[in-house]
C-alpha cells in the first residue's frame, strides 16, 4: 500500500497547520422537541492531515455528529468551518468530504471499477481510469476491479469503500465504525493499512468508534462522548493519563476509582497516603489504573509485621503478554495489572504496592456517576 | 440511525406527487357535489335506506372471505415458486400468474360455460359441476382471478429477502416451520399488506363477477342505478358509502406499515437463497398449485378455445379484430409509463420521508383506485366537460383516466424494492458530489428496475382488461378488446366474444413472461 501518493493542493498556511482544516463548533441535534438533543453543544477541530477519534458507548450521538458533519443531516444549532469555509448551510454534495459507511453502502449495481469512479465526474474517460486505477492500486484492488460488491469479502468491500471516498481527492473523510464488521484479525491490519494510508496522501480523517483500543491506536487526537456531549478532548497520551471525569477513567482503559481527601499533592484514602498528579483540596475522586498497581507477598510470610495493604487474590486473567488480577482489599474491589511471570493464584494473600500517582477525576459529589 | 425529523421534502418528488393528487382528487370533489345536490328529504330517505346495510353485510362478507382464500392460496404458491426445490418452478410462477391475465368478467363467463347442464364439463367429461352463483360463485371466481396479485408480491419480497436472516435463526435453534412463522412471515409484512390491500380494493370495485353472479354488493348496485335509472344522487351516495369503507381499509393499513423499515442491516450484499427440498410432499405442492392453474386458466381457457375455434372456422371480422387490438395498445401502454413516473414520487416519499403528509399523499392514490370505476369515469366525465372540454371524447382522456386510476397498483412494487434499498447508497453518491435528484437517479434508480417493470406490467394489464372506464370514456367508436367483448357478451353471444378475450390472454402472457425473466436479472 505504498503505491503512488494522491494528489492534493499545493501547500497554504492552512495546510501547514496554522489553522485547523476542520473546525466544529457548538454542533447541537435533536430529534424530537420534547427529547433532550441527541447532540450538544459539540466542538472540536481536525488540523490538515489530523486523524482524530470520536469514542463513545453506543447511543452516545457520535454517528449523528459525523452525520451532522457530513451534511445528511441538518443541525439545529452550531458550525462546521472547513478551509475557513463554512458548510453549515451547504447540502452534502457541496462539502467534498469523503464518507465511509458503516455497512459500506457499496453500490449493489456497480462493479469495483463502478463505484470508485461514481465521484469521479468532470473528468475525461481517460483521466478517470487513470485516477480510479490509481486508487484501487493505494488499496491494493486493482485485479478486482470488475467484480460486483457482492464478490468481494468483508474486507475487500471495506477497501472499496474506503477507496471511492478518497477517490475525488477529499481533505477530510469521515469513517462510520469501518472496521467494526471486519474479524478480529483482519481488523487490526486493516486499521494499520488505513493508517498508513491516510497519513501517507495527509487526508484528515473523523473516525467514530465505540472501541477505545481502536481509537487509541489509530488516532492522533481524540475525544470521548457521552450523552450528546464532548466530555473530553486530547491526544490518547494525555486522555489516558490524565482522564478528567471518571467516566473518561473508565471507558478509556480500566480503572480503579478511589474516594479520597486531598491536601495539595497528596490525598488520604483507603489505600493510604496517595500522591496526586495535581493539586486539589477537599473531597476527591482518584483514578489509579492497573498497571499502577502490583502486587507482593504479604510482610507476614516474612516474619515482618508491618502496616500493609493486605488483600486476597479473586480471580486470575492471564492474557500472555500481561496478567490482571481482581483483588479484594477491605470492602473494595480492585483490578491490578502484573506481568505475566506473576505467581499468585485465586485465595492467596498478597501485598498491595501504590506505584503511580492517582489522578483527581472528581469532587466527592461525583461519586458513582461513572457508572 | 437515519431518522427524518428535520429533513426537508425534496421538492422534485413533492411537485410530481401533489400533480397526482389533484388528479384523483377532483373527481372526488365532483362525487361530493353530486351526493349533495338533492333536498334535505331525499336526503335522508336515500342515506337510512335499508337496502345500505345488505349492501354492506354482503360487501364486507365477499371481501374478508376473499381475502382469506387468496392468502391461503398465495402464501405457500409463493413460497413453493421461491423456496422449494420443485422443478420447473418459472414455469408454474408463470402459470400462476396468468390468471391476472383473464379478466374477471371474461373468466366468469367462461366458468358460466363450462359449468351447469349443457356446459363444457358436462359435454367433453361427463362431469355436471354445479354452476357457481351467489355468494360461493362470486369468491370463488374472483379469487380464482386475482390472487395474483398477492402472488406476485410475496414472490417479490421471498426473493429479495437476505437468507442470513434464516441462517441466524436457525443458528438460533429455530427450525422449519418456526423459522418461516418467526422470521420469514414477518419480513413479508409490506409485501402482505400491500397484496391484501390491491385484493380488498379489487373485490369492492368489482363489477363484471359480481353482477354475474347476482351477488349485491355496492358495486352492482351503483352500476344498476347508472344503467337502470340513472339516480346519479343514489349512486354518488352508494359511492360515498363505498370510499368510507375504503377509507377504514385504508387506515388499518397505513397502521400496520407504521415503523417498518426492512432494508437490509449488515455489511455487504445478499446472498442468494437456499432450497427447501420436498421429498415426499413433492406430488401434494403439485396438486396445490394445479387447483388454481385448472380453476383459472385451464377450464377457462378450453372454453373459451373452443367457441374461438368455432368462430374461426366462419373466418369473420378480423380486421375488426386488429382495429381492437391495435386501439387497446394505444391507450394502455402510454397510460402504464404515466401511471408509473406518479407512483414513483409517492412510493420515494412514502418509504424515504415517512410523515403525515407522504402518507396522506400515498393514499389519496390509494383513494382515486378505490373509487368505483364507473363513478371514477362519470365523474372525470364531468370535470372534462366543465374544465377540460378539449379533452372530452378523447383517447388522452381515457389515457388520463387509466393512469390515475391504476397509479396505486404501480405503488406496491416499487414501494417494496424501496424498502430493499439502503438508504444509505444515496447518502454515499451525496456525499461524492451529486445533487439530490442526480443521487436518486444514480444510485437507487438502478436498483429500483425490477419493481418499476412490475409496475408497469400490472398497470398496462389492468388497463387492457378494463370495461367500466374504456366503456364510458372511450372516444365514439373507438373499440377496445374489452369493450368487444362486452357488446358481444351483453348480446348473449357468447362465442363471438371468444377470439377478444383469448388475445387478451395470450398477450397478457407475454408480458408477465418478460416481467418473471426480469426477476431473474
Amino acid at each position: 500500500m505504498n503505491a503512488p501518493k494522491v494528489e492534493h493542493p499545493a501547500p497554504t498556511a492552512k495546510s501547514l497547520g496554522l489553522e485547523p482544516l476542520l473546525s466544529v463548533s457548538g454542533l447541537t441535534k435533536r430529534f424530537h422537541p420534547a427529547l433532550p438533543p441527541v447532540v450538544q453543544e459539540v466542538s472540536f477541530q481536525v488540523k490538515q492531515g489530523e486523524i482524530f477519534a470520536l469514542l463513545g458507548p453506543s447511543g452516545c450521538g457520535k454517528t449523528t455528529t459525523l452525520r451532522l458533519i457530513a451534511g445528511f443531516e441538518p443541525a439545529d444549532g452550531g458550525k462546521v468551518v472547513m478551509d475557513s469555509k463554512n458548510l453549515s448551510h451547504l447540502p452534502a454534495e457541496d462539502r467534498g468530504i469523503g464518507f465511509v459507511f458503516q455497512d459500506y453502502a457499496l453500490f449493489p449495481h456497480l462493479s469495483v471499477f463502478g463505484n470508485v469512479a461514481f465521484g469521479l465526474r468532470g473528468l475525461s474517460p481517460k483521466a478517470r481510469r487513470a485516477r480510479v486505477e490509481e486508487v484501487l492500486s493505494l488499496v491494493g484492488l486493482t485485479v478486482f476491479k470488475d467484480r460486483k460488491p457482492a464478490e468481494l469479502s468483508g474486507g475487500q468491500q471495506q477497501r472499496v469503500a474506503l477507496a471511492r471516498a478518497i477517490a475525488p481527492g477529499p481533505q477530510l473523510i469521515l469513517l462510520d465504525e469501518p472496521f467494526s464488521s471486519l474479524d478480529a484479525a483482519l481488523r487490526q491490519s486493516t486499521r494499520d493499512e488505513v493508517r498508513a494510508l491516510l497519513k501517507h496522501n495527509q487526508i484528515g480523517a473523523v473516525l467514530v468508534t465505540h472501541d477505545q483500543e481502536e481509537a487509541l491506536s489509530f488516532a492522533d487526537r481524540l475525544a470521548v462522548m457521552r450523552g450528546g456531549r464532548l466530555e473530553q478532548t486530547g491526544t490518547p497520551e494525555a486522555v489516558y493519563a490524565h482522564p478528567q471525569t471518571p467516566f473518561v477513567a473508565q471507558f478509556l482503559g480500566r480503572t480503579n476509582l478511589i474516594p479520597g481527601e486531598a491536601k495539595g499533592l497528596e490525598a488520604e484514602t483507603p489505600l493510604g497516603r496517595l500522591v496526586l498528579t495535581q493539586a486539589a483540596q477537599g473531597a476527591v475522586l482518584l483514578s489509579l489504573r492497573p498497571e499502577g498497581l502490583s502486587l507482593a507477598s504479604p510482610l507476614g510470610q516474612f516474619g515482618i509485621s508491618a502496616r500493609q495493604l493486605e488483600g486476597e487474590v479473586l480471580s486470575r486473567e492471564f492474557k500472555g503478554h500481561d496478567l490482571t488480577y481482581r483483588v479484594r482489599l477491605g470492602s473494595r474491589e480492585l483490578t491490578v495489572q502484573e506481568s505475566p511471570e506473576s505467581p499468585f493464584q485465586p485465595g492467596d494473600k498478597v501485598r498491595l504496592l501504590v506505584r503511580a500517582k492517582a489522578v483527581v477525576v472528581g469532587g466527592q459529589d461525583k461519586l458513582g456517576a461513572g457508572d | 440511525m437515519v431518522r427524518t425529523a428535520g429533513r426537508p421534502l425534496p421538492w422534485h418528488f413533492i411537485l410530481p406527487a401533489l400533480l397526482a393528487l389533484a388528479g384523483v382528487l377532483l373527481p372526488m370533489v365532483y362525487l361530493l357535489l353530486r351526493a349533495l345536490q338533492a333536498d334535505p328529504q331525499t336526503l335522508q330517505e336515500i342515506v337510512f335506506r335499508e337496502r345500505n346495510l345488505r349492501l354492506l353485510g354482503n360487501t364486507l362478507a365477499l371481501m374478508l372471505g376473499v381475502l382469506l382464500v387468496c392468502t391461503l392460496l398465495a402464501l405457500p404458491l409463493a413460497w413453493l415458486t421461491t423456496r422449494s426445490n420443485l422443478r420447473g418452478k418459472r414455469f408454474l410462477s408463470l402459470l400462476l400468474t396468468l390468471p391476472l391475465a383473464v379478466p374477471g368478467y371474461v373468466g366468469a363467463f367462461a366458468l358460466l360455460g363450462a359449468t351447469g347442464p349443457g356446459g363444457l364439463l358436462e359435454t367433453l367429461l361427463h362431469l355436471n359441476w354445479p354452476r357457481p352463483q351467489g355468494y360461493w360463485g362470486a369468491l370463488g371466481v374472483l379469487t380464482l382471478f386475482i390472487y395474483p396479485y398477492l402472488f406476485l408480491n410475496l414472490r417479490a419480497a421471498l426473493l429479495g429477502l437476505d437468507p442470513s436472516l434464516e441462517e441466524a435463526a436457525r443458528s438460533l435453534g429455530y427450525r422449519g416451520i418456526a423459522v418461516v412463522l418467526k422470521v420469514v412471515l414477518p419480513q413479508l409484512r409490506p409485501a402482505l399488506y400491500a397484496g391484501w390491500l390491491l385484493i380488498g380494493l379489487h373485490v369492492l370495485g368489482d363489477f363484471g363477477v359480481v353482477s354475474l353472479m347476482r351477488f349485491e354488493t355496492f358495486s352492482y348496485a351503483i352500476y344498476i342505478q347508472y344503467s337502470a335509472s340513472f339516480d346519479r344522487v343514489y349512486a354518488a351516495w352508494l359511492s360515498l358509502m363505498l370510499i368510507v369503507l375504503t377509507l377504514s381499509l385504508l387506515w388499518l393499513e397505513a397502521r400496520a406499515l407504521l415503523g417498518l423499515n426492512l432494508s437490509r442491516v449488515g455489511q455487504g450484499s445478499a446472498r442468494r437463497q437456499t432450497q427447501t427440498p420436498l421429498g415426499r410432499w413433492t406430488p401434494l405442492a403439485y396438486g396445490f398449485a394445479a387447483i388454481p392453474i385448472a380453476g383459472a386458466l385451464v377450464i377457462p381457457l378450453a372454453t373459451v378455445g373452443y367457441w374461438t375455434v368455432g368462430i374461426v372456422a366462419q373466418q369473420t371480422g378480423l380486421s375488426d379484430l386488429l382495429d381492437a387490438l391495435w386501439n387497446t395498445l394505444q391507450a394502455s401502454a402510454p397510460a402504464a409509463l404515466v401511471a408509473t413516473s406518479l407512483a414513483l414520487p409517492l412510493a420515494y416519499l412514502g418509504v424515504r420521508y415517512p410523515s403525515r403528509l407522504s402518507r396522506a399523499l400515498e393514499r389519496t392514490a390509494y383513494l382515486g383506485y378505490a373509487v368505483p370505476p364507473l363513478a371514477f369515469a362519470l365523474a372525470l366525465i364531468f370535470f372534462s366537460l366543465r374544465g377540460l372540454p378539449f379533452l372530452y371524447q378523447t383517447l388522452g382522456l381515457l389515457i388520463m383516466a387509466y393512469a390515475l386510476y391504476f397509479m396505486a397498483e404501480a405503488i406496491g412494487p416499487i414501494r417494496s424494492a424501496l424498502y430493499q434499498a439502503s438508504p444509505r447508497l444515496e447518502e454515499a453518491a451525496r456525499g461524492l458530489g451529486y445533487r439530490p435528484a442526480q443521487a436518486f437517479m444514480r444510485a437507487t434508480f438502478p436498483l429500483l428496475r425490477r419493481g418499476l417493470l412490475s409496475s408497469m406490467a400490472l398497470v398496462f394489464l389492468s388497463s387492457v382488461k378494463e370495461l367500466p372506464l374504456t366503456f364510458l370514456l372511450a372516444p365514439v367508436g373507438y373499440d377496445t378488446l374489452a369493450t368487444r367483448i362486452w357488446s358481444y357478451t351483453s348480446e348473449a353471444v357468447y362465442a363471438q366474444a371468444a377470439p377478444y378475450a383469448l388475445i387478451i390472454v395470450v398477450f397478457s402472457a407475454c408480458f408477465i413472461g418478460l416481467l418473471l425473466t426480469q426477476e431473474r436479472r
